[in-house]
């Protein structure tokens, strides 16, 4: 549990918990809460039943329990989950980079994921989680049971970003993995070419599945705090460049920015989610903030 | 360009030291772990270019910080009078640097080939122009001995001691102010130094053996009435400087700067300066701005020497600058005594001075006025008088002017007529009978016949008259020759008896008249009078204010002799209307011959012939009244001596030891009594310098004195000062140095000797160096928050 208090803080399940993760697919079956779905009344195997809470649509209280316990019981079915997320996160070394020895994109990618699994869970979604580098190297099957989450945050808390990374090919993989259409959140810094990482996210996309990208960014990275003559190394590939830092910024963040439009406009072209996102960035406000705007889109 | 120490200037190869630094001391750049290298890559190429450029940008300002550095301890200086292209050098320099700094950058950060082409062309242009400029710079500079300002120095002091220096002005004279200046200016001069004193006059110049006696040179220093031009001084000075072995010469000339002591008839004094170049010429400037004076100008006397009981006119201007008012102007005059002066117990008394005249004449500033004063009655001898401006005002010397003029008895003129024909029209003419009873007359004629002028001894006269004279033998015109060679006075006035003219032409005759007699001239009507077309002539002085209303046509000419040729060294001074000669004049020896072709002495009715002319006869006879008056006068005083001189010239004075004595005590102005001696039948008195009366004292049957006066030149009072440009002219332009007080002559040595200094310039573009390889250094290498 100590994981999952480290990742998943109070205040911030206190800011999230009131809301959804919609698919933005038609869903299937029928869902408690929030899925609307189109297959109302369609009979499926009874699974548990569920106290009301305010939001729950009140003609799925179950009016006998109701009459024996004088309490408020909504049905839920077995079927009933209509969004299988799957949480893909980038284990690249880059991705354990952090300028200010805080929160490492890593870390910030976890809590962003924590948060995320909850909500999914708590709204009875099966989450599961992909880890890759140049490859997918772990797979926890989506599970909507609320032990799910602590499975998968003790999984995140033992991985190690490091070696490099080869995101399209590990996308590829993914879409070719997943059968069934489902919400996939990516979690990556994208550091590496555009245009094949472009292609799997769209080729994910074509397999019916949602994607939502978090382009996660150091805060050093999207500020270029330097200043004077620099040498940087790349963690990845050992690669070195010296620079004037100074003189640099400008046509640095120049840089960034023509790369995050370039995500943004291209995602947005084939349906894709894409947030673009820092380590400076309070996580809570910026998932709340997505949600939010996702919500008002759907 | 020179530099104070010259070694520092090695310091420059401490430049060495930043480019070693940046060699091998490279500073190691910050090293971080940066995964998001995707980003810097992209313009990789373009960065380093800049950072290469920064690199060269921060090794160019230390390298410049360290050699300016070392040139400012060098301590350049240039002349001061290119200290201003010096700087613009420096501006084009800095320039050009600019200018090819953003030309770098631009092909650094491949800002297009145009905007390239631009900068890389306005480069070379710049540098061009920099490289140009500096040649002619170090060209113009080369031979110029800067450096040291304590170093012993070889000077020459020029102290203008004209009269004009004594104006006065806050109670000190411009004498009194150069030498105050003089003064200060020797304590200034460094230890070892060589001091030569020069004032106006033209004396031996020599180094004072030491600073001390040097100024007591300057202290005493006085005004000289007799001076030479400043540029001649400032050339004995060049001479004087340049035979010093001291290697900084220089000249320095304590002047009013007044135009009069600038006249030089030789050659441009610019020239000897160009080829002196090593020496230094200060000029210091001690005369007012504007000056308040009134002056007298020089003094004319209708005549030197002149009978007794006639009129002496004196007239003289007076003019004034800066000052309007009422001025009085007085002439005083000696009476004559032979007696005097004496030396009694060491004071030398002189003869008694009374005023004889007083004219008061009012003034505007600017203005010039004529004074006359007219003096009758007096006495016979030599009498010295002054005419005086009373009052005080700048310049005292212009106050007083000084004359010298000799009275003798009536002239004695011998008057020659034939026996046919009659003397008294002409006697008449110029010693009236009333005049003579009197003792009025200014001439005392003996009228005597032609047959009788052999046997007469010619030089008791002053002049002798040939009225129409008939043929004259050899021996008689041989006796005349000798008579006005020796300086008496010939007029011979042809006319109807010199019609056998073979006399008048031959040689003993030409050699005094003034032509060969060709021919008479006859006239039918009255058309042909006397028609005179130039009045410059003494002789017609006394018709100058009245040449179109003189009745010349009253008096008609009937006949007349025609000279032809006329004498080389005769000149025409009267014409007829015809063309021909009237009057003709020339010098014989130390005499003078006057020729008249038409007689002025006939009668209107004669026995024999018939008058030649009207002339004494018209009713309007009063030309011809003057005209043989004047024309006397100037015979007579032809033979009269110059008694009134300009300082510094010789004076003669004949002296005739039948009348003279040999030996004379000379009285000058200010000096102890000395005695003179005549030799070869003349006085000669070289030492005028100063103005006043002259007397010659002496003793001849009696006690004797003689004179004369010397005054100052009337250019040597004229207070007009010479503008800039023609002093530029004179020196050349930027070949000296202008100071007027203590200060500037300080700022102007300073400057001229160490030359105009860049250290202060030199720190402050080593500040702003500084300040920008700061600036950017601390923006490159910035430590990473």
């Amino acid at each position: 549990m100590a994981t999952i208090e480290k990742y998943l803080k109070p205040e911030v399940i206190n800011q999230i918990k009131r809301l959804d993760l919609r698919a933005q697919f038609v869903v299937k079956g029928f869902l408690q809460g929030l899925h609307a779905s189109p297959f109302h009344g369609f009979s499926v195997e009874f699974s548990e039943h569920r106290r009301y809470t305010a939001g729950d649509d009140p003609k799925d209280i179950d009016w006998l329990v109701y009459a024996k316990t004088d309490k408020y019981y909504v049905k839920k079915f077995e079927a009933e989950t209509n969004i299988t997320g799957y949480l893909a996160m980038d284990l690249s070394k880059s991705m354990g980079y952090t300028y200010r020895q805080e929160l490492s994109k890593f870390d910030y990618s976890i809590c962003l994921a924590a948060s995320l699994c909850y909500l999914m869970i708590y709204q009875q979604d099966p989450v599961g989680l992909i880890t890759f580098d140049e490859q997918i190297r772990d797979c926890l099957p989506p599970k909507s049971k609320r032990t799910q989450l602590g499975n998968l945050l003790s999984h995140l808390s033992k991985l190690q970003p490091t070696g490099s990374t080869n995101i399209s090919k590990s996308l590829g993989q993914i879409a070719s993995m997943l059968r069934h259409r489902s919400l996939v959140m990516v979690f990556s810094d994208l550091l590496e070419d555009p245009d094949p990482v472009m292609r799997s996210l769209r080729q994910l996309r074509h397999g019916g599945h949602d994607v939502i990208l978090f382009h996660v960014l150091d805060e050093a990275e999207v500020h270029f705090p330097f200043d004077g003559l620099v040498e940087f190394e790349d963690p990845e590939t050992d690669d070195r460049l010296q620079v004037d830092a100074t003189s640099y910024r400008d046509d640095y963040l120049a840089e960034v920015e023509a790369l995050r439009d370039r995500y943004r406009r291209e995602c947005s072209m084939v349906g894709i989610d894409y947030v673009a996102l820092d380590t400076s960035m309070q996580f809570d406000k910026a998932l709340l903030e997505y949600l939010i705007s996702r919500r008002g889109r759907m | 360009m020179a530099f104070v120490n010259l070694s520092l200037l090695l310091g420059g190869l401490l430049t060495a030291i930043p480019v070693v630094l940046h060699l091998v001391m490279r500073q190691q750049p910050k090293r971080l772990m940066f995964p998001a290298m995707q980003f810097l890559r992209q313009r990789r190429e373009t960065n380093r270019r800049k950072l290469q450029l920064k690199h060269w940008l921060l090794l160019g300002l230390r390298c410049g910080a360290i050699v300016l550095l070392a040139l400012a301890f060098a301590r350049p200086s240039v002349l001061s009078a290119v200290a201003g292209q010096w700087m613009l050098l420096t501006l084009v320099g800095v320039g050009t640097l600019v200018v090819g700094g953003l030309a770098a950058v631009s092909i650094v950060q491949q800002k297009g080939r145009v905007l390239t082409g631009i900068l890389s062309a306005i480069t070379l242009g710049v540098l061009i122009t920099f490289i140009a400029m500096t040649v002619g710079l170090v060209n113009r500079s080369a031979g110029v001995l800067l450096g040291d300002e304590q170093a012993p120095v070889a000077v020459v002091m020029i102290f203008d001691t004209s009269p004009h220096m004594e104006y006065r002005y806050q109670n000190q004279s411009r004498g009194e102010v150069a030498q105050g200046m003089g003064d200060w200016l020797i304590s200034q001069f460094p230890a070892d130094s060589e001091v030569a004193i020069l004032d106006s006059r033209q004396s031996p110049a020599v180094f004072a053996v030491d600073l001390a006696s040097a100024r007591k040179s300057i202290d005493r220093l006085q005004t000289t009435e007799v001076n030479q031009a400043l540029p001649s001084i400032i050339r004995r000075a060049l001479e004087l400087v340049e035979s010093s072995e001291k290697s900084r010469k220089e000249i320095y000339l304590f002047t009013d700067l007044v135009s009069g002591s600038w006249q030089d008839s030789s050659d441009s004094l610019c020239t000897t300066l160009e080829e002196h170049s090593d020496v230094l010429l200060y000029v210091v400037d001690v005369g007012v701005l504007e000056p308040n004076n009134v002056a007298l100008g020089s003094l004319e006397l209708s005549a030197e020497t002149l009978a007794k009981s006639n009129e002496l006119r004196v007239t003289t201007n007076v003019h004034s600058v800066g000052v309007a008012g009422q001025q009085v102007v007085e002439l005083l005059l000696e009476t004559s005594n032979p007696r005097l002066p004496v030396v009694i117990d060491g004071e030398t008394k002189l003869p008694e001075v009374k005023p004889r005249g007083r004219e008061e004449v009012v003034l505007t500033a600017g203005e010039s006025q004529r004074v006359e004063f007219r003096l009758r009655g007096l006495d016979v001898g030599v009498h010295h008088g002054f005419v005086r401006l009373n009052g005080n005002d700048g310049l005292a010397a212009d106050n007083i002017r000084h004359f010298t003029i000799e009275v003798k008895d009536a002239w004695p003129v011998l008057v020659v007529a034939p026996d046919n024909s009659s003397s008294s029209l002409f006697t008449e003419a110029i010693a009236p009978f009333e005049f003579e009873q009197t003792g009025q007359a200014r001439f005392a004629c003996t009228v005597v016949s032609q047959s009788s002028l052999a046997n007469r001894e010619l030089d008791n006269f002053t002049a002798v008259c040939l009225l129409d004279p008939e043929p004259i033998p050899s021996v008689v015109w041989e006796q005349l020759g000798k008579y006005v060679r020796s300086g008496g006075g010939l007029a011979v006035f042809l006319g109807y008896n010199a019609q056998a003219t073979s006399s008048f032409n031959e040689p003993a005759a030409q050699q005094l008249l003034g032509g060969r007699l060709a021919r008479v001239w006859r006239s039918v009507d009255r058309s042909l009078v006397l028609a005179p077309d130039r009045y410059d002539h003494p002789i017609m002085a006394q018709f100058r204010d009245r040449t179109t209303s003189v009745p010349w046509d009253a008096s008609p000419v009937f006949k007349h002799w025609v000279l032809d040729p006329i004498n080389e060294n005769a000149g025409t001074i009267v014409s007829y209307a015809n063309g021909k000669a009237a009057i003709v004049a020339r010098h014989v020896g130390s005499g003078l011959a006057i020729t008249m072709t038409t007689p002025v002495s006939d009668p209107l009715q004669s026995s024999d012939h018939s008058a030649w002319n009207e002339l004494p006869t018209s009713d309007e006879a009063w030309p011809y009244l003057v005209l043989v008056n004047e024309l006397m006068l100037h015979l007579t005083d032809s033979s009269g001596v110059r008694l009134n001189y300009l300082a510094g010239e010789t004076s003669v004075l004949p002296n005739d030891s039948r009348l003279h004595p040999e030996r004379y005590q000379l009285f000058t102005p200010l000096e102890q009594p000395q005695e003179a001696r005549a030799r070869e039948g003349s006085v000669v008195i070289r030492f005028t310098e100063h103005t006043g009366a002259y007397r010659l004292k002496g003793v001849k049957d009696g006690p004797m004195v003689r004179g004369f006066c010397v005054n100052l030149r009337p250019d040597a009072t004229d207070l007009t000062r010479l503008t800039r440009e023609e002093l530029d002219l004179r020196l050349g332009q930027d070949r000296y140095q202008l100071a007027r007080d203590k200060d500037e002559i300080e700022l102007e040595v300073g400057e001229a000797r160490v030359g105009r200094e860049f250290y202060s310039h030199l720190l402050v573009l080593l500040v702003g160096i500084l300040g920008i390889e700061q600036l950017m250094a601390n923006r490159f290498y910035k430590k990473t928050t």
